[in-house]
């Protein structure tokens, strides 16, 4: 089957392409670029690198500006991936959702409008789980946002390695937050992965950080051979 | 010995419609076996003291066409939960109608008859359905959602079907059918 991968560039999105493409063609990317900060689907930082991403996978990118407008947003979606069924030819869409109810009742809805299969291989997966494929499919992932108490400013940047998921198993334990990021409190960016055929290789980056609120913003970058 | 029985037609809606229940059985140190509907047979049957027969995707109606593969329900005396595609299956087993009717995301669950796996008054439950169920007089409704009859219970046996996915919002439904007296201490 020929299918679209609802593309962020962070973890879940990289690990459910990867799982997809199991059983299927992954043959586009889509993602919504939110002009919003309030977005509640699409907001993640260096959400505008995709575009880079999608060149170091070597998939095509269906990318579309959204207002971040909560039900607009859903419209926007929606159109993107009318535009991508009928320039891919595809019959599903495979996305990243874990846990969000919000998200994935969403999505199916579009798909069921639209005709297509919907796919959400990471349904209801463990967290600690989830973090630890990654490390273990040897995925190049950074901490890219920090959105709760007690994240701090030195986790933005860091690379997620087996030390820093035993501490946010830790933090999970003691404050309840989700390791995965799974309500938002952490984003995430990959900069390489086994099935990219370049990796990402960050020049320049700044990080803004207030109140354990805080991004890693990659300015420039270029893509490496492998 | 549970046997999860995976009705999914595509092998990547196993990740999202199983191996959730697979995971809610594992952590609660209940031994679990997973078998396609397709390739089960009697000695998987035998083998399992109860049955849970899961969910798939809102475009997969394959396990409709094949429900003479289901006919061992017939015969069966063990606990029998069906999720979603499960519980179509378990109506339709014993002549019930499969109705289109869509409803994805999470609503009210309002308990009528309250039972060994559900008992509370009413609770929140994640639906992703786009056929239900008109059963035969076998069952009873135990509960509704909206005007759907979202669980459902066989008179004389311990079959249980539930229209919205309990791994999802209601995992204590699926311990709660864990619980469910054992083949040889009932009928």
């Amino acid at each position: 089957m020929r299918v679209g991968v609802l593309f962020s560039g962070g973890k879940d999105s990289c690990l459910a392409l990867h799982k997809s493409e199991s059983f299927h063609d992954a043959v586009c990317l889509i993602s919504l670029i939110s002009e919003s900060e309030e977005s509640y689907m699409f907001h993640v930082p260096n959400i505008e690198l995709t575009d880079r991403q999608a060149e170091a996978i070597g998939l095509p990118l269906v990318q579309r500006r959204t207002e971040g407008k909560k039900e607009k947003e859903l419209e926007d979606l929606k159109r993107a991936i009318c535009s991508a069924k009928a320039d891919f030819d595809l019959e599903g869409i495979v996305t990243g959702a874990v846990k969000s109810i919000y998200q994935s009742t969403r999505v199916q809805r579009i798909c069921k409008q639209l005709g297509l299969w919907c796919f959400n291989p990471l349904w209801l997966k463990d967290e600690i789980e989830l973090l630890n494929e990654v490390v273990k499919s040897k995925y190049e992932v950074i901490i890219s946002g920090v959105f709760a108490f007690p994240l701090d400013r030195e986790f933005l940047g860091k690379n997620l390695d087996n030390e820093l998921i035993q501490k946010l198993a830790r933090l999970k334990e003691e404050y309840g937050l989700s390791p995965a990021g799974e309500g938002g409190e952490i984003e995430t960016t990959v900069t390489d992965a086994p099935f990219f055929k370049k990796r990402l290789e960050i020049l320049d980056s700044e990080v803004s950080y207030k109140d354990y609120s805080g991004m890693f913003r990659i300015k420039n970058l270029r893509l490496i051979d492998k | 010995m549970i046997l999860i029985v995976n009705v999914c037609s595509d092998k990547l809606s196993y990740l999202e419609f199983v191996k959730p229940i697979e995971d809610i059985l594992k952590k609660a140190g209940a031994e679990s076996f997973t078998r396609h509907f397709l390739s089960l047979n009697h000695r998987d049957i035998s083998r399992a003291q109860k049955v849970i027969i899961c969910g798939t995707a809102l475009k997969d109606f394959k396990y409709l066409d094949s429900t003479r593969k289901f006919t061992w329900i017939n015969e069966s005396r063990k606990p029998i939960l069906g999720i979603c595609a499960g519980m179509q299956i378990l109506a339709k087993v014993f002549n019930g109608h499969i109705i289109e009717r869509t409803k994805i995301g999470r609503y009210k669950v309002k308990i009528i008859r309250k039972s060994s796996v559900a008992s509370k008054d009413e609770f929140y439950s994640y639906f992703l359905n786009s056929k239900a169920v008109e059963p035969t007089e076998d069952f009873e409704t135990l509960g509704e959602s909206g005007n759907l009859k979202c669980i459902i219970k066989h008179k004389h046996r311990r079959f249980y079907g539930c229209l919205f996915h309990p791994e999802v919002l209601n995992p204590e439904i699926i311990t709660n059918f864990l619980k469910e007296p054992m083949l040889g201490s009932q009928c």
